[in-house]
């Protein structure tokens, strides 16, 4: 297809004008039939590379993701831009629901799977009666065992794979360093088109604090905070504490609106909350990382980590929020010594123990005990190596013991990114791409940023109506 | 106001009869027989269904306090207000709550009335594409066939714009200040009680009771003049009551806030007789409806062990059987029950 009906395409569909960096490309590739592996940063329109493939071609593009909170925005942003022919297909839906979206594949063009679903021979042998144009394969690193989150159930995509009959591959990441790249190809064992694009943020200023109390972080938080209001971002890894210090940040700052966000919300109050961050309605969200999934909001200046992630992969996605308008924006990451082992901890929930392994093998009730990724991971390991092990709890421990082993690698090397003294942008994309840009504001810390010289333009706060006749009137635009 | 003290004045209703969590299953709306008993016997009506999500944790953590502030025990795992708490007990904070009547669909009403504004505000602003509040697409659904039905956005929304304009002036300004911050339009996302509570200084609960105060008083006087209310009132749930026959749901009214069936005659001037058919209507079509106020489970069991018996069903036989110990009226709710038991069960 030429270019210039591309782009009329995209502007019918979506609104825009013209491509980002690198969609094209993609889009070309998809539609020329070749499998192909992408990366793209996050933030960067990933999703539109199968879109417009999907609403170009007759016949059903199969999205299979592993956030169900991700594929249910996509479908409500879709919906939103007047898209209907799009399902998802989840653990969510009871069997009733399930039924009547399989009864209608045939008026789907774009359907989001979560990869569990694809297991179900009752979901194959209905999308065996469709056309099935595209099959993507969105975060694929998590096929890889390097990946920082590795899912078993990706492991069988490539026989559900064959069994609709091979239609043209599409591996999405926004962050796949070699290692993931091969063992991605190696899975499907095809031939791939690889295009592989920078993620690193060239407008994004990178810094890191040590501190030695959590005194000094608050400390920290507050000097970040009252520079200038401007939408925020606060990354924690514990409900709890989201909620905690966005408490505290309220009494602090009163004429600033600030709120929480977490996994432990009623679903209504989240979409609240998410949507008044995106009208500009919010200066501060204390949130974890179920925050962020699909929002696209343009103007975020300022995303702080109050604790560390795990990995170098989830750090990138996070900060990359901050600044898709291409403005200066500032990522900064609060360490405290000992942060680390919260991340420790929670790895150690990911995986079983050993005598939750022997436990298992030995058929003893569990169902309390082990959380959903353990079990998750003692389910398919049993099975995988139930006929080829003489002892399977030694062979368990061991990939229990490998995978642990990867996980512990991850956040070591955000560790390391934390205590080095080279360029914090050098060390933090190096193992993602060749060659990484000159910053094209501040760089970071160690290249002699200073936050006391920081200077954004104040972006003005928002005015809510309170009197109830004057707002029932803008509601109707009567003046 | 905290929400256990708020709690203070429901536990004394119940004092000595009843343990703390029987409150919680009231205000949760639970649909048990025993539970919709306990709102008539300790005329908790206005409160029964008014709080649907309030959890178990957070009731507790309010009974908790209540006994360490020293305000109430538990004799027997029975509520006991103490002399102090007995000084906290003046009830000014009953809002305007009808949870008996309108509990059950209060929730849907409000859910579908914020997307339809929020769906109206954004059109008349000639933006069309907004992510809607609700993720719930049978809610979607229903706005949307609303739109087809009665073109909301006539005269750029002036019905809608007239209705809620009454319905706010219902409420007192503090009222209708905290409702209007609760919905979303073209240029503003409403607030979450969280929030509002931040906002106004109290709890997530007080304001959520709040808003249903308001709400209840919104469904009861669009009920009172339908005619008044053609686009919301398309907004209300149809509910079983509405099964009921118009005089029969006026009994019913009553009979929730407590009314006796001699007290309910004197204030319609109606027989007797046709108050205890109202009675028999709700025994046979309300699956809550509980007939223990008018019939011993004993007196129930021997009615029930000769209708087996006797497939005639003629009154006359069967209180004849009974040694014409039982009422008629006794025996036609008895009846009435075991036929809302068939539909249940051939309903599924």
């Amino acid at each position: 297809m030429v270019e210039h009906q591309l782009e009329h395409y995209l502007k019918t569909y979506f609104g825009f004008d013209t491509f980002k960096a690198g969609q094209q490309s993609i889009i070309e590739s998809v539609l020329a039939g070749h499998n192909t592996l992408a990366t793209l940063p996050t933030g960067s329109g990933k999703s539109i590379t199968y879109q417009l493939p999907a609403l170009l071609t007759t016949g059903i593009t199969i999205v299979v993701s592993p956030l169900l909170s991700l594929m249910i925005d996509q479908v409500k942003v879709l919906k939103a831009k007047g898209i209907k022919r799009v399902a998802t297909l989840t653990s969510l839906h009871n069997s009733h629901q399930k039924q009547r979206i399989l009864n209608q594949l045939s008026n789907v063009q774009l359907l989001y799977c979560s990869p569990e679903m694809l297991q179900q021979s009752q979901v194959i042998d209905y999308l065996k009666q469709q056309h099935v144009n595209y099959f993507v394969i969105d975060e694929a690193h998590c096929l890889s065992q390097w990946g920082h989150e590795f899912r078993t159930d990706y492991l069988k995509l490539n026989a559900v794979h064959n069994e609709l009959g091979q239609p043209t591959l599409l591996a999405l990441s926004a962050t796949a360093t070699d290692d993931v790249q091969q063992d991605i190809v190696n899975h499907f064992n095809l031939p791939f088109e690889k295009i592989i694009y920078p993620i690193d943020r060239p407008n994004i200023t990178l810094s890191v604090s040590h501190v030695e109390t959590v005194e000094e972080k608050h400390r920290q938080l507050t000097k970040l905070l009252e520079k200038k209001r401007m939408p925020t971002m606060i990354y924690f890894s514990s409900r709890m504490k989201s909620e905690s210090v966005c408490h505290m940040l309220q009494q602090q700052f009163p004429d600033r609106a600030i709120a929480f966000y977490h996994g432990g919300m009623e679903s209504e109050d989240r979409l609240l909350i998410q949507q008044q961050f995106m009208y500009d309605q919010l200066d501060v969200i204390c949130c974890t990382s179920a925050f962020g999934m699909g929002v696209d909001k343009a103007n975020i200046r300022l995303v702080i980590h109050y604790h560390m992630p795990s990995d170098l992969e989830s750090y990138i996605q996070e900060i990359g929020r901050a600044g898709r308008d291409g403005q200066p924006s500032l990522a900064f990451l609060l360490y405290q010594r000992g942060d680390e082992t919260l991340p420790f901890h929670l790895i150690g929930q990911e995986l079983p123990d050993d005598e939750m392994i022997s436990a298992f093998l030995q058929s003893v009730d569990l169902s309390d005990k082990l959380t959903e990724t353990q079990e998750r991971f003692l389910v398919f390991q049993t099975e995988k190596n139930r006929y080829l092990s003489n002892d399977l709890f030694l062979t368990i421990r061991q990939v229990r013991d490998q995978r642990l082993a990867v996980k512990k690698d991850s956040i070591m090397g955000l560790l390391k990114w934390i205590h080095t003294d080279q360029c914090r942008r050098q060390e933090l994309y190096k193992k993602f791409q060749e060659e990484v840009k000159n910053a094209e504001f501040d760089c970071c810390d160690q290249c002699g940023f200073n936050i006391e010289n920081w200077e954004l333009p104040d972006d003005g706060s928002f005015y809510i109506e309170v009197n109830w006749e004057k707002r029932l009137k803008e509601l109707f635009n009567k003046r | 106001m905290s929400f256990s003290r708020w709690l203070l004045p429901r536990l004394k209703q119940i004092e000595g009869e009843r343990t703390p969590r029987s409150v919680l299953h009231i205000l949760r709306g639970k649909k048990s027989a025993q539970t919709f008993q306990d709102s008539r016997l300790f005329r908790l009506t206005a409160f029964y269904h008014v709080l649907p999500k309030l959890s178990v944790e957070t009731f507790d953590q309010a009974i908790n306090q209540l006994k360490k502030d020293g305000l109430i025990e538990e004799q027997d795992s029975l509520v006991v207000i103490t002399e102090m708490g007995e000084q906290f007990c003046q009830d000014d904070w009953r809002f305007e709550l009808n949870g008996m009547d309108y509990g059950a669909i209060t929730r849907p009403f409000y859910i579908r009335l914020q997307l339809l504004i929020q769906s109206v505000s954004n059109l008349i602003h000639k933006q069309t594409q907004f992510f809607p509040i609700t993720d719930n697409e049978s809610v979607q659904a229903s706005i949307k066939k609303l739109f087809n039905d009665y073109d909301p956005l006539a005269q750029n929304g002036d019905v809608l714009y007239d209705e809620l304009n009454r319905l706010f002036r219902l409420l007192n300004e503090n009222e209708a200040n905290l409702m209007m911050l609760t919905i979303s339009g073209s240029d503003q996302i409403g607030l979450s009680y969280q929030q509002l509570a931040e906002k106004w200084q109290t709890n997530p609960i007080m304001i959520e009771l709040s808003v249903q105060s308001a709400l209840h008083q919104w469904l009861r006087y669009i009920s009172s003049n339908p005619d008044s209310f053609n686009l919301i009132k398309q907004l209300i749930p149809k509910q079983e009551e509405n099964r009921l026959t118009e005089s029969a749901l006026v009994t019913k009214h009553m009979y929730n806030r407590g009314m006796s069936i001699d007290q309910i005659v004197e204030k319609r001037g109606l027989k007797p007789s046709t108050i205890e058919d109202h009675i028999v209507e709700l025994a046979m079509k309300e699956y809550l409806f509980s007939i223990r106020e008018f019939i011993s489970l004993e007196d129930e069991k021997r009615i029930r062990h000769v209708l087996e018996e006797d497939t005639t069903k003629r009154l006359r036989k069967i209180k004849e059987q009974l040694d014409d110990q039982l009422s008629y009226f006794q025996i036609r709710l008895v009846i009435a029950r075991l036929g809302q038991e068939k539909e249940a069960i051939s309903n599924g």
